[in-house]
């Protein structure tokens, strides 16, 4: 079952950024905030905290309403993914 | 209005390996969180029912007894607080043990629901196959009740 919810944080947490992506892309910061606090409790959830955080801090500035320094930490919590998958990839062969 | 939303907590002790017995309500509005927390729950021998958002699951509460719920805070139509608010005043559901999801972040939420009501939390990750991200796998004892601990120990 495990290995089958991974497959499914990975999913999830691609089609997150990549509405989070298009939201701040078009201005609306709303989505942005809704996408960020679903990623930052799936991440959280499967232990990618590092992402959750990254995620967490999205959330904060959409919630204010800033957008400067959004792309950053977009490209961030990309990044953090990225990590976190490579991880529970190496995870999962070595098992 | 009859009593279906509580009743005695089974007498299980702490650090017993038997099976568990109950019924527990999951709301949290994704579906990952539900299903990880069903998953593990079940293997420890709980009955596990899901809602996806806070009228779901307080329409499940007022229709069949459980002996706990996991309650997720931020979700749509509506939240865990409103839910919280909703069981202290409904006679049937008030003794009804919550256990609030949350982050570790969130703590002055944790300490709302928990002036609101709420038994005791649990924060993310919920599976300690996770802690080697670099975690520290966070299965808080939920002993307060005396039977939901062992949430916490599940072997994987």
């Amino acid at each position: 079952m495990l290995p089958t919810l991974i497959e499914q944080f990975y999913r999830d947490a691609d089609r997150l950024l990549g509405q989070a992506r298009q939201a701040l892309e078009q201005g609306q910061v709303e989505n942005v905030r809704i996408a960020s606090h679903s990623l930052k409790s799936i991440s959280a959830t499967f232990g990618a905290m590092a992402l959750s955080t990254v995620a967490r801090e999205m959330e904060s500035f959409a919630r204010d309403g800033r957008i400067e320094g959004m792309a950053e930490q977009l490209t961030r919590a990309e990044a953090e993914f990225a990590r976190a998958k490579a991880t529970l990839e190496a995870m999962h062969y070595e098992s | 209005m009859s009593q279906v939303g509580a009743r005695p907590a089974p007498p299980i002790l702490a650090g017993s390996t038997h099976p568990r017995e109950g019924r527990i309500l999951v709301v949290d509005d994704e579906m990952l969180n539900r299903t990880l927390l069903s998953v593990n729950l079940q293997e420890s021998g709980y009955t596990v029912e899901l809602a996806e958002d806070g009228q779901q699951a307080l329409e499940m509460m007022r229709a069949r007894p459980f002996d706990a719920v996991l309650l997720d805070l931020i979700m749509p139509r509506m939240d865990g607080y409103q839910v919280l608010a909703e069981m202290k005043q409904d006679a049937a559901l008030r003794r009804l043990p919550v256990i609030v999801i949350s982050s570790s972040d969130e703590i002055d939420s944790i300490v709302r629901c928990i002036e609101m009501g709420a038994t005791d939390y649990l924060t993310k990750p919920f599976n300690r196959c996770c802690s080697t991200l670099g975690c520290e796998p966070h299965w808080p004892a939920c002993t307060r009740n005396g039977w939901l601990h062992c949430v916490t120990s599940l072997p994987r």
